[in-house]
């Protein structure tokens, strides 16, 4: 911790840590300084000059003592105002933020800023929630100094010259929309690009008045532009896809933990009239600071379309909308005859702690050992112990295996904080610092603390002082390399052995695994003994969010009982579309489902309306073992209800009698009997002695490759972002007798997918990668290619 | 005579940083040593660090770049055995309007700037220099880098040199028309390959400049200074000038005078002397000089003015500064307006557009009202709104090059308002200057 | 074919100039973009891909720091590129008016070329010869002198002629030798 210092705002004195920003004085002392190029996690820069302040400060004289003025210590005004955001507070600093000099200042700056900002508010989607407009009214007001007589009308700009009119409808991409003309320049996003996500597809362009910023990359290729749309201070950057959609004030906004990926990241999640028009990051220090990825924010056009509203039953082989009486009748009528033993449950990998205890206490009452949940890896994520993000910023090395940016977004991020060397933000009154000034602008990377390794090419490996793409499946040679218990790979032996002095030279270590590794049990049965070994603590990209809270509970099969991959139960209840083959398998089948599918149509008995992520109330586990809440937001579901209520429908059904039958319920029981600690507290239960129920999951030539994209998600704007083809090196695509641009149709595990070839450089030969889009991520099939052929 | 020298008529005061500029081959590392070339870096070397650091701090040497802060104490602020890469860099991007001093010292006299590069190293403990050169001076830049080939071919440059176990490399970075590079730290930008916008200070350039390393960044004539001063003593540079104002400088004439050109004069040396006995007095009648680059406020021509000694408190007490010593003349056909018109028109092109009271203020708001009150278009108050315009401004940009923009206009209004508020109140576009071109 | 492809010796001369990390390479992006402008008469997105893959950035970036600088042209420019000194002292000595004849003689404006592919012509602010005003650069050549009205288009008339600069006389005596005899110049 710095040395604490005695700063003076206005008539306040307050104590910061040296180092600390006069701007985040003034705020820290409960004062305000407007500000537009300041943000959180952000280097500050001094460039739109709004919080422009008056510093002072003692002096020293020749004698060592400080110079007196009245018995006090006399006051140096600097002679210029200075910009707080970059400046440093000084022991005895005395800060004015509220005489005429710098008032005048402040609202001269914010008429500069209004020079060329167009007047077009009232059609702006930021309207309402524009910083711009606030500091306008709060700072602009200069009736004092332009304005002679006081009943004149307010006077926030002189300005009656022609505006700069440039482009206003500049796609940058399917998701971002650019208006050049309210751009101030503050370089919020820029800068964003090139400290946060490390991508540097967009800057500024000319210079002077001329300057705009704009990509020469297209579509911004990275997972996270979204995030510039909530720094934006005006609406110069907005989010395509809730364009228009309503001013900010009929939001109904609500806070939750997105279940996009197994970070639990803080999500805000806008509706109106019942619909979800708009996802904005919210601020979790802990896990996502205030940056989300772009599958979390614009992953969202699929909630309110085709939605299961009702129970559906089968009348005449077809489905027809029922109440849940009905669907509670025609549960039992095909549950009669049934064995409880042979009643099988299965959740998504995105339920709630509390819907993994009802599955629980449900197949404990029905003594089946038919449980999962979908996307289980093949070896449990809770056989490691668990790194936080914290531990992950205080590290001396990080090996990762896998693809952060795809599989665990967030993690890229705060990756991406630990490479530049910086630790965790000084928590001041307000929160996070505005004007960190331990941020800089393109700070070196220090590549010698971060090896990765992965299956398919991942742009965290730039920061890496060692990393190859590697053959899927190769991940358990490479980690025998490193416990030296075999030669490394081909052309693997230099970085693997700069990993192994690393590792052998650090202290603090944290090992990253992703899909790839933990759905070879081999492979992660060597992570776990290089962790043990290392002294490591490990974050595990697992394809199901709340893959460590699930298996904490016990939710994975029992004895004998049938995995989420495989087919078995006579009757089955899924909370998610499983495979044509498993539902063929089974003679009677709930699906309890958020949207229509053809193959619900084809083989439910019975469909309940489902809950998406973003209408449950509950906790979930990230992958630091962070309990993290789900809020419901305001989106009409019709009758929908979460797996907690439809479990007590099939125990009602069933006869059986189970302790949980509301949410509430089973959170206080995971309270009591469970000991679930508070919200952002860490639940790290023992290891519940499970190991590997699964045969090793990666054979085959044909890798289901993560992404941060599900299925479901690929409509509108994403549909036109997410590209789906079968990826493979130009001497595979020979041998296959394949080429670019040639049309396939490829059995999947979730069906049949026609899609293009394409062709990369630089991928292993002898193996074919396709986008997995959820639960499959990180396992290899078969290729079965039905049909193909030139486009 | 006795007493300090402050004229270039003065018989004890002799040229040596233009001594050369203009003789055949003078850029030859031949005619350099033949001149008593790199006799000076051998001193700096046998005497060391701290006697040539204390040597600058005596004469009394400031910057000669425009801002005028104490070489000396500049190369003080350098942290000592970092054990880091320290860099000298030569600001070259000589870029103010009014300016061309530098040119002539790279394209004519360029070892004698090595060897100032040389001394800086000693001075700061830095084993690589790179000279930032403006990218238009193609002349210099050939100089530059065939006098660098001739040192390194002779042992001046590169490791060991002359045998005293000291070592330098030097590079040449060219620069690609911004003038805003002369300021250091966005020079040190551009030298990285980035856009050119400033940095913020702290870190100064001493403590993290180049890279991230200790930096120090000195215009061409300090450099060049520091030769003579190492070889002649702080006392000999101390002996011209005024109290404040040491030894001599380079000062540039342009405008409507007989012989424009570069003048090496002490420090003190007055305007008259400058414009009459050495540039051969005006061709046609003048109303304004600016006496130290555009970004000075300009002056009436006046006796009181001419009879002004150029050195840094004299000028400063009349309202403006000694800058590069570039003085430009505007002759009284041409009406202030367009002059500052033209000017602002420069700085808001250079403008680099990182902060709101330049990029709004100068290079949209300044430029935009110069453009409607110099096309008749010009509004009752608008001279007004130009004034409040440069309080805005003036001290509240990032870096200096908002206040350069607004120095010389404040200048022009304080001395020659008259001719704005005719120009508002004509409603006529302001005449265009130099119809007699031909 | 890659521009860079057959300057590997230059390239690598260039890169030794500045430190062997990631911030030091980055520095070799100014050389580049000149030797493309020299060589080329513009820098194409093209070349600017190639330029941001070989030194680990974005084309986006490239572009940043190109159109900083006047000197990086976005669009093709003729064989000459005169650029016009337009600030005060050229201004002073008639840049407006020598513009002006530039523009009728040649019938082009700024991001032009004449059909011929001879000329283009750019405005361009303070090249650092005030006191031999107005200023004239073709290329990256050094400066044409007290460009009059007749030095003007002897200068034109012998790029017309495929002279190379240097061979071209102009009229009068004027520039670097009059300054250091003291003998008149300028306006």
């Amino acid at each position: 911790m710095d040395r604490m210092v005695r700063v003076t705002v206005n008539d306040r004195t307050v104590e910061v840590p040296g180092g600390t920003s006069v701007m985040d004085a003034i705020f820290h002392a409960g004062y305000d300084v407007p500000l537009f190029c300041a943000e959180k996690h952000l280097s500050p820069i001094g460039a739109c000059r709004m919080c422009l302040v008056k510093t002072g400060s003692p002096r020293k004289g020749p004698d060592g003592q400080f110079i007196l003025e009245n018995g006090q210590p006399k006051i140096f005004w600097m002679p210029k105002l200075s910009a707080a955001c970059i400046t440093a507070v000084s022991d005895g600093m005395v800060i004015d933020t509220l005489s005429d000099e710098v008032k005048h200042a402040q609202s001269g700056m914010v008429e500069l800023t209004l020079f060329n900002h167009p007047l077009d508010c009232p059609t702006c989607d930021k309207g309402g929630a524009c910083e711009l407009q606030d500091r306008s009214y709060e700072y602009g007001l200069v009736e004092k100094f332009y304005q002679p007589d006081p009943m004149e009308l307010p006077l926030y700009t002189r300005f009656e010259m022609t505006r700069r009119h440039v482009d206003k409808h500049h796609t940058l991409s399917p998701f971002i929309v650019l208006d050049r003309e309210r751009c101030i320049h503050c370089k919020r996003c820029v800068r964003y690009f090139e400290e946060i996500p490390g991508d540097e597809v967009l800057d500024f362009i000319e210079r002077g008045v001329h300057t705009f910023i704009n990509s020469e990359d297209d579509g911004l290729p990275s997972n996270f532009t979204g995030n510039i749309v909530d720094i934006c201070p005006v609406g110069a950057l907005l989010d395509q896809t809730a364009r228009f959609r309503a001013r900010n004030w009929e939001y109904d906004s609500t806070e939750t933990t997105s279940m996009d990926d197994a970070c639990g990241a803080a999500i805000t999640v806008d509706a109106r009239s019942g619909l979800l028009e708009r996802i904005r990051a919210a601020e979790r220090r802990e896990v996502n600071e205030v940056w989300i990825s772009d599958a979390a924010r614009f992953g969202h056009q699929w909630v309110n379309e085709n939605r299961v509203c009702t129970p559906l039953v089968r009348r005449d082989g077809k489905l027809v909308e029922a109440t849940w009486d009905e669907a509670l009748k025609a549960i039992r009528q095909g549950l009669d005859g049934v064995a409880p033993a042979d009643v099988g449950v299965y959740l998504a990998g995105n339920s709630t702690l509390e819907e993994g205890l009802a599955a629980l206490e449900l197949t404990a009452a029905l003594g089946t050992a038919h449980r999962d949940f979908q996307g289980r890896t093949a070896y449990p994520t809770t056989g490691f112990a668990p790194a936080s993000f914290e531990e992950l910023l205080d590290a001396e090395f990080v090996l990762v295996l896998g693809e952060p940016t795809e599989e665990a977004p967030t993690l890229h991020l705060r990756l991406s904080e630990y490479i530049r060397g910086l630790k965790p933000a000084a928590k001041l009154n307000h929160g996070t610092p505005f004007a960190d000034l331990n941020i800089k602008e393109r700070m070196p990377r220090l590549n010698h603390k971060l090896a990765l390794f992965s299956a398919y090419p991942t742009p965290t490996a730039r920061w890496a002082g060692a990393s190859a793409v590697h053959a899927p499946g190769a991940e358990a040679a490479l980690l025998a390399a490193l416990l030296g218990e075999a030669e490394a790979p081909a052309g693997l032996g230099e970085p693997l052995a700069w990993v192994k002095a690393r590792l052998a030279a650090s202290q603090r270590v944290v090992l990253v695994l992703g899909a790839g590794v933990l759905n070879q049990p081999e492979a992660a049965i060597k992570a776990r003994q290089l962790a043990e070994r290392s002294g490591a603590r490990v974050m595990c990209m697992t394809p199901a969010a709340n893959a460590r809270g699930l298996e904490a509970l016990g939710l994975f099969p029992g004895k004998g009982g049938a995995g989420w991959t495989e087919a078995g139960p006579r009757a089955v209840y899924y909370a998610y579309l499983p495979t044509e083959a498993q539902l063929k398998a089974a003679a009677f089948r709930i699906l309890h489902l958020t949207h229509r599918h053809p193959l619900a149509e084809k083989y439910a008995d019975v469909v309940l309306p489902n809950q998406t992520a973003y209408e449950k109330r509950g906790h979930t586990l990230n992958l630091e073992g962070r309990v993290l809440p789900l809020e419901p937001a305001g989106i009409n579901n019709g009758e929908a209800d979460g797996a907690v209520a439809a479990l007590g429908l099939l125990a009602e059904a069933l006869g059986v009698k189970t302790p949980v039958r509301l949410v509430r319920q089973a959170t206080r029981l995971l309270v009591e009997k469970h000991k679930l600690p508070a919200a952002l507290e860490r639940w790290l239960p023992k290891s519940t002695g499970w190991t590997a129920t699964e045969a090793d999951a990666t054979t085959g030539t044909l890798y289901l490759r993560p992404t941060m994209w599900r299925r479901e998600q690929r409509v509108g704007a994403v549909a036109r972002v997410v590209e789906i083809k079968l990826e493979m090196s130009p001497a595979t695509a020979r041998s296959q007798g394949l080429a670019d641009g040639y049309l396939v149709e490829l059995a999947l595990p979730e069906g049949v997918e026609r899609l293009e070839v394409k062709t990369v450089a630089g991928l292993p030969d002898g193996v074919m990668y396709v986008p997995a889009l959820g639960a499959w991520a990180g396992r290899r099939v078969e290729a079965k290619i039905l049909v193909g052929g030139e486009a | 005579m006795s007493g300090p020298i402050v004229s270039g008529k003065d018989p004890r005061f002799e040229k040596t940083l233009y001594k050369h500029v203009g003789q055949p081959n003078a850029w030859t590392l031949g005619y350099y040593l033949d001149h008593g070339g790199y006799q000076a870096i051998r001193k700096a070397i046998q005497q060391g660090q701290d006697w040539v650091i204390e040597e600058v701090k005596k004469s009394g040497l400031r910057g000669r770049g425009g801002a005028g802060f104490p070489t000396g104490l500049k190369w003080s602020f350098m942290p000592k055995n970092t054990g880091k890469q320290h860099y000298i860099v030569c600001n070259a991007d000589e870029s103010e309007p009014g300016s061309f001093k530098d040119r002539y010292l790279m394209e004519d006299d360029p070892h004698q700037l090595i060897e100032g590069m040389l001394i800086a190293g000693v001075g700061i403990q830095a084993s690589k220099g790179y000279i930032y050169i403006r990218g238009e001076y193609r002349r210099a830049y050939d100089r530059l880098t065939s006098a660098i080939q001739e040192a390194y071919a002779a042992g001046y440059l590169g490791q060991n040199i002359m045998g005293t176990g000291f070592s330098f490399d030097l590079y040449v970075h060219r620069g690609a028309g911004a003038y805003i590079c002369g300021e250091e730290t966005a020079l040190m930008n551009s030298l990285e390959g980035l856009r050119a916008n400033p940095r913020m200070k702290p870190p100064f350039p001493a403590q993290a400049g180049l890279w991230g390393m200790p930096t120090t960044i000195n215009n061409v004539e300090s450099l060049c200074s520091v030769v003579h001063i190492t070889l002649r003593g702080a006392d000999w540079f101390a002996s011209m000038g005024t109290e404040k104002s040491k030894g001599h400088k380079l000062f540039q004439v342009s405008g409507p005078f007989k012989r424009p050109g570069v003048y090496e004069l002490p420090l003190g040396t007055t305007f008259r002397e400058l414009l009459f006995d050495w540039a051969g007095g005006p061709t046609e009648p003048i109303q304004a000089i600016i006496p130290g680059g555009s970004s000075c406020p300009p002056l009436p021509w006046t006796d009181e003015i001419l009879d002004t000694p150029m050195d840094y408190e004299s000028i400063s007490a009349k309202g403006s500064l000694l800058g590069t010593g570039g003085v430009i003349g505007i002759p009284a056909s041409m009406s202030m307006v367009d002059a500052m018109w033209n000017v602002t028109r420069f700085y808001g092109h250079e403008s680099c557009g990182k902060c709101t009271p330049c990029r709004e203020g100068v290079s949209g708001w300044m430029v935009g009202l110069f453009e409607k009150i110099g096309t008749g278009q010009g509004q009752k108050g608008d001279v007004e709104l130009l004034e409040s315009l440069l309080d805005q401004i003036e001290g509240r940009s990032f870096c200096a090059l908002a206040d350069a923009a607004c120095w010389p206009v404040r200048g022009s209004l304080k001395h020659f308002r008259h001719q704005f508020v005719d120009a508002v109140e004509n409603g006529k576009p302001v005449e265009r200057f130099g119809s007699r071109w031909g | 074919m890659g521009f860079f492809d057959d300057k590997q010796d230059w390239l690598r001369g260039v890169f030794a100039q500045y430190p062997d990390t990631p911030q030091g390479r980055r520095a070799a992006l100014m050389p580049m973009l000149r030797r493309v402008q020299q060589d080329e008469g513009w820098i194409s997105p093209e070349r600017q891909e190639e330029i941001a893959q070989i030194l680990g950035t974005t084309a986006t970036e490239v572009a940043g720091v190109m159109s900083f600088y006047s000197y990086y042209q976005a669009l093709p420019t003729g064989k000459y590129h005169l650029q016009v000194c337009a600030t005060l002292s050229c201004a002073i000595g008639g840049a407006d008016e020598l513009w002006d004849e530039l523009v009728q003689e040649l019938g082009i404006l700024r991001g032009d070329v004449t059909p011929d592919g001879l000329f283009s012509i750019q405005k361009v602010e303070c090249l650092g010869s005030c006191h031999t005003a107005p200023v004239v650069q073709v290329n990256d050549e050094p400066y044409v002198e007290c460009v009059t009205k007749a030095r003007l288009h002897a200068l034109l008339q012998g790029l017309r002629e495929g002279k190379r600069l240097e061979e071209i006389v102009l009229p009068g005596k004027v520039g670097h030798e009059v300054h250091v005899r003291g003998e008149e110049v300028g306006v």
